[in-house]
């Protein structure tokens, strides 16, 4: 009994031949030629958003930057401040004695001007 | 993708899409050629279409399937598009028919088979294409072509005994 092997052998066997593709794919061709080119085969469409999105991820990087060195600056005015206020502290007895009793109100003030500056310097960035 | 190089992979797609076709068109390579023309103009209009989720070739014979489907369909004056009288032994009117097909055993096999199992042959066998790609190109679920291919099979085993096939 034929099995598929033979099966396969003998349809391609007997499979028409379809030469002549030069003359096919030269009248292909020149139909193709006399119709619009569809974007998505322009090429264009790709490119314009390959560079829109290498846009956008220079943008990003940009600001995480930016974001990072300002961070980085906040970052380095409270210690400075938290610093200055230690040493006042340390030198100044009565001082001491004031930032004991009010640590509370002292502590609270601190943080307001951290939050004031951080708020102050978003207000600088613009998109 | 673009242009050239839609052309060029076309180049390399169409002879196995031509002679597909020319097997469903009962070896009338001129009726074959424009179907096969058409398919390839609305692939190229259509490209966006294509989600790279099939290969290309599986693309590119769904939409030669659906032309011929089509054209078979609403063609019904001409002699080729009838498919019972592909089975038939008369000789065929068609000057290019009788060099259409190496050899009239494969006509006359597959003209024996019905319409589906004859598409699923062809595919199967003369286009090496899978049982996954065959559903892609037919619409039909990968179980009927399956059964198709089995019946299919049956009989091409029946016919090739019958003329003694393989046998030394």
């Amino acid at each position: 009994m034929a099995d598929d092997k033979e099966i396969r052998k003998f349809i391609k066997s007997g499979a028409p031949d379809v030469g002549d593709s030069g003359r096919f794919m030269k009248d292909l061709e020149r139909q193709i030629d006399l119709l619009p080119v569809p974007a998505s085969l322009a090429g264009r469409g790709k490119e314009r958003c390959g560079d829109e999105a290498a846009a956008i991820l220079a943008m990003a990087k940009s600001r995480k930057l930016q974001n990072g060195v300002m961070s980085a600056a906040i970052a380095v005015v409270a210690v400075a401040v938290f610093a200055v206020v230690f040493v006042i502290l340390q030198t100044i007895p009565h001082f001491e004695e004031f930032i004991r009793t009010y640590s509370v109100y002292v502590m609270s003030g601190f943080s307001v001007v951290v939050v004031c500056s951080v708020l102050l310097s978003l207000r600088h960035i613009s998109i | 993708m673009d242009k050239e190089q839609f052309i060029r992979t076309v180049a390399q797609e169409q002879e196995s899409l031509r002679r597909f076709l020319r097997v469903l068109c009962g070896g009338d390579s001129f009726r074959a050629d424009d179907i096969a023309q058409e398919a390839l103009l609305k692939a190229y209009l259509s490209f966006e279409k294509f989600q790279g989720r099939a290969k290309f070739s599986t693309w590119l014979f769904r939409i030669a399937y659906n032309c011929w489907y089509d054209s078979a369909r609403t063609s019904s004056a001409r002699e080729v598009v009838s498919l019972d009288e592909v089975g038939s032994d008369r000789p065929d009117d068609s000057a290019d028919a009788a060099a259409g097909f190496q050899r009239q055993d494969l006509r006359l096999a597959v003209s024996a088979l019905s319409e589906a199992e004859r598409i699923v042959v062809l595919l199967f066998y003369m286009e090496d294409k899978t049982v996954k790609d065959i559903e892609a190109i037919t619409g039909m679920p990968s179980g009927t072509v399956r059964s198709h291919l089995s019946r299919a099979r049956k009989h091409l085993r029946e016919y090739l005994d019958r003329l003694g096939y393989g046998r030394p």
